[in-house]
């Protein structure tokens, strides 16, 4: 039997609003699918035959000798993975359907799939394809419990590599050290679509996930904020680096996910630490933190001066913190933009990203914004951090929009990267 | 190091977090309604407890915490799980 697995496309920010592309001096990155993908087809039995599309590249919706097809999909992909569904449907192909949105609204996706897998799809994988092969395929499969992470295979990276092309040429690859996570932030999904029991790989793991990328001459990107938590987390975290360090290789991280929070409570020797093992750049969210929440708002400036001193304490550290700053949350008002503009040149950020608040189903903020009866669109394609989907408490959607916009125009105005030794690059453009 | 001056090393470390002022906080304040601190908050607070009193608790454990009297009562179980391992 044949499995095509598909990762359908999604519009990002600059394809939302290409006007971008002319105010930001930053080279727009393809970067690669999620690991979703890579993860299922690890533990696929080589009894089957494995074709992998990436809709982002070239459309999928082409004829496939494939019994199977198998989509892995987030909510900005979701209206893309309908119509992919209804084209391999009508060629008599089994689809089933995984990832973030499946496991979130199961009952929007079940009349578009033969099969949707709630939740991590490993422990339930070997159940579906000998379903499969018998024809008696389930409308849903939901594991009882989260997977043993120690139990996994290396994720089949291969196959997001052997894709690559002229203008798909990922610098670097996702690499997991955990999943799950038992905090509930309001706009995050992680908890709920991979259970809130934080589990690792095991050290070994995660530096034979680094070692088959290096051999691609590729490097990792970390983006899971958790790593850094207190206790079994950060331990992990240290080990990691104290491995990297003792192999003398040089550094094969790219950027690791952090908050402002996680950077005033680590110790400076573990980011003394993070920098010798070659980390150069934080991927710093905002947003979802409180410090982030209570800074731009103009009525706490205990939360401002800490914002300050994380940024502070990163570039002490020489680590880039490239920062993710969110326009949309309640306590937003029509100063917040310029207030985060002041912020960013007052502390010295030369790279950033902004991001429309987007209530993502499955999050608390969706639950709680569905009760306000503030969501006014429901065309997932819109869900991509590009577009204001709701109605914002302080400010209309479009003054959100705006805002966003300017965020990007001003704060990257005069800016000019050409002088750099390496072509920088946005993470998420 | 006795229960009062834990007690105050935990209200000043919540202070430095919290827009109340560590001599406004009391044992029956709720972390996340009376002063703020959410759950990302609790674990920058627990990696300060970590960091200054070498303490090794479990971030799930930390999570079910909901108030001023259980992030002290957390603190003190393990420095006194600490103590006996040591002796
Ligand atoms: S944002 Fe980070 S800390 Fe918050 S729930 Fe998501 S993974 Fe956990």
């Amino acid at each position: 039997m044949k499995i095509l697995f598909v990762y359908p496309r999604f519009s990002r920010h600059a394809e939302a609003h290409p006007e971008l592309r002319a105010w930001v001096p930053l080279n727009e990155y393809l970067g690669s699918p999620s690991l979703g993908i890579a993860a299922m087809a690890a533990v696929t039995p080589d009894s089957f035959e494995i074709e992998f599309r990436d809709d982002r590249l070239s459309p999928a919706d082409r004829p496939t000798d494939a019994d199977i097809v198998a989509f892995s999909f987030f909510t900005p992909a979701a209206s893309r993975a309908l119509e992919l569904a209804a084209y391999f449907r009508a060629l008599g192909k089994q689809t089933i359907a995984g990832g973030i949105f499946p496991t979130m609204m199961p009952d929007v996706c079940e009349p578009h799939f033969d099969a949707v897998v709630v939740g991590e799809g490993e422990p339930v994988w070997a159940q579906v394809l000998s379903d499969l092969r018998s024809r008696a395929l389930q409308r849903r499969y939901k594991a009882g419990q989260s997977q043993r992470l120690t139990d996994l295979p290396l994720p089949r990276v291969d196959l997001y590599l052997n894709k690559e092309t002229g203008h798909f040429q990922p610098d670097d690859y996702p690499v997991q050290l955990s999943r799950g996570c038992p905090l509930t932030c309001q706009a995050c999904v992680l908890p709920f679509s991979m259970t809130r029991s934080l589990r690792h790989f095991s050290i070994d793991h995660v530096v034979g996930q680094l070692e088959q990328l290096a051999k691609r001459g590729k490097r990792a990107c970390l983006t899971e904020d958790t790593s850094w938590f207190p206790g079994e987390n950060v331990k992990q975290l240290r080990l990691l680096f104290e491995r990297i360090i003792a192999r003398g290789a040089p550094a094969t991280i790219s950027y690791i996910g952090i908050s402002m929070p996680m950077i005033l409570a680590s110790s400076t020797s573990m980011l003394e630490l993070a920098k010798q093992a070659g980390v150069d750049m934080f991927y710093l969210v905002g947003g979802f933190d409180p410090v982030t929440r209570g800074a731009f708002t103009g009525k706490d400036p205990k939360s401002l001066a800490r914002a300050h001193d994380a940024v502070k304490k990163s570039l002490d550290a020489g680590i880039e913190p490239y920062t993710s700053f969110l326009l949309g949350n309640d306590t937003d008002d029509e100063g917040t933009v310029d207030r985060m503009l002041e912020f960013a040149a007052a502390s010295g950020i030369t790279k950033a990203e902004f991001a429309i608040f987007t209530p993502y189903p499955g999050t608390p903020a969706w639950t709680r914004l569905e009760k306000e009866e503030r969501i006014f669109d429901r065309e997932w394609s819109h869900y991509n951090d590009a577009n204001c989907v709701f109605e914002p408490r302080l400010m209309s959607a479009d003054e959100v929009t705006r805002g966003y916009l300017r965020l990007w125009r001003e704060f990257y105005a005069g800016k000019d990267f050409s002088t750099h030794d390496v072509a920088e690059r946005t993470i998420q453009f | 190091m006795t229960d009062d001056l834990l007690t105050q090393r935990i209200f000043s470390m919540m202070a430095e977090l919290s827009t109340v002022r560590a001599p406004d906080i009391r044992l029956e304040h709720r972390l996340r309604e009376d002063l703020g601190l959410d759950s990302v908050c609790s674990m920058e607070l627990l990696s300060m407890l970590a960091e200054e009193f070498e303490l090794d608790v479990p971030m799930e454990e930390a999570a079910q915490v909901t108030t001023v009297a259980g992030t002290v009562a957390m603190a003190q179980r393990h420095l006194a799980l600490k103590e006996r391992a040591v002796s």
